[in-house]
């Protein structure tokens, strides 16, 4: 797709933004099962794209990840998903007070 | 003493080959574990089950458990990470595919193959969450042995590298309760300092 690292970031991103669906649902002792799906569709996705779009079983140090890289574009991605989330709920927020 | 580890060494290559012979039969077998057998699905998917503990409860007590247990798994893949590169320094074992005739399909790994460093850190991510979390703990449990049975289908890894794995996380661990036990006070007043600090909001749901 883009080149392994931004890869692995993007599909790390749409994994943890599926997760972070899940977790708040099950937070807020939701039983709805949209926000359920959604999560693992999107984490499957996630997985999917990673794995069919180029071979990824490759070694470091021919352009594969190392675990100080896969750590760090985790973390990452992690923090990057977190803020898509607040900007989602204050746009959600937004939209509502406009409704109203 | 000799003649006990030669023997060990030799039951540890007939059991790889038994498991290594196998592949080619199924291809659609070998793709699944060269993918599980991966750097990325198993570790990605451990880390993914850490996030969802860090934010699952709402009462801040079990918060406050849960996010324990979350450090302390990645104290305990600190330390394995750490015996590793140690054990690294003082052996080296070849990789099957360089000392028998093995079916290599995954890319040839050139450091030590004992022990397996792979293993050891997602056992290591696992083992406190099954220690408090059995149901959680099982699925990690079963990922994470999935991806060493993989390891030594692809055959890049012998199953003592895998004990050898396992074994290097269950220290880890015991080390990592130790160092938690003696720092409880103050990990739990900087959990309480992330629960409460404002200037933190922007990495809690």
């Amino acid at each position: 797709m883009l080149g392994f690292h931004l890869d692995y970031y993007l599909c790390c991103v749409i994994a943890v933004s599926g997760l972070l669906f899940i977790a708040t649902s099950n937070r807020n002792s939701s039983a709805a099962v949209i926000p359920y799906c959604l999560g693992i569709i999107l984490m499957l996705t996630a997985a999917i794209l990673f794995f069919s779009t180029d071979n990824r079983i490759i070694n470091d140090y021919q352009g594969g990840l190392d675990a100080n890289e896969q750590t760090g574009l985790f973390a990452l991605s992690t923090l990057t998903a977190l803020i898509i989330r607040k900007l989602f709920s204050v746009g959600k927020k937004i939209i509502r007070t406009n409704s109203n | 003493m000799q003649d006990f580890i030669y023997t060990i060494i030799d039951f540890d290559q007939r059991l790889f080959l038994v498991v290594n012979s196998k592949v080619g039969t199924f291809s659609i077998i070998d793709s699944s574990a060269r993918i599980i057998g991966s750097d990325y699905l198993v570790p990605v998917f451990l880390s993914l089950v850490l996030i969802f503990l860090w934010h699952k409860e709402s009462s801040t007590l079990r918060r406050l458990k849960t996010r324990l247990t979350v450090l302390k798994s990645i104290l305990t893949l600190l330390v394995a990470c750490l015996i590793v590169i140690i054990l690294n320094q003082i052996l080296f074992r070849e990789r099957p595919f360089n000392l028998i005739e093995a079916n290599l399909i995954f890319y040839a790994p050139t450091d030590s193959s004992f022990p397996s460093n792979s293993v050891a850190a997602v056992v290591a991510l696992t083992i406190p969450v099954f220690k408090t979390y059995r149901k959680i703990g099982w699925l990690m449990l079963s990922s994470s042995l999935c991806l060493a049975f993989c390891r030594v289908y692809v055959g890049i890894h012998f199953p003592g590298d895998v004990l050898g794995g396992i074994l290097t996380a269950l220290v880890s661990f015991v080390f990592s309760t130790f160092l938690m036990n003696l720092f409880s006070k103050q990990l739990y007043l900087s959990l309480l300092i992330f629960e409460k600090w404002k200037g933190l909001k922007l990495v809690r749901l």
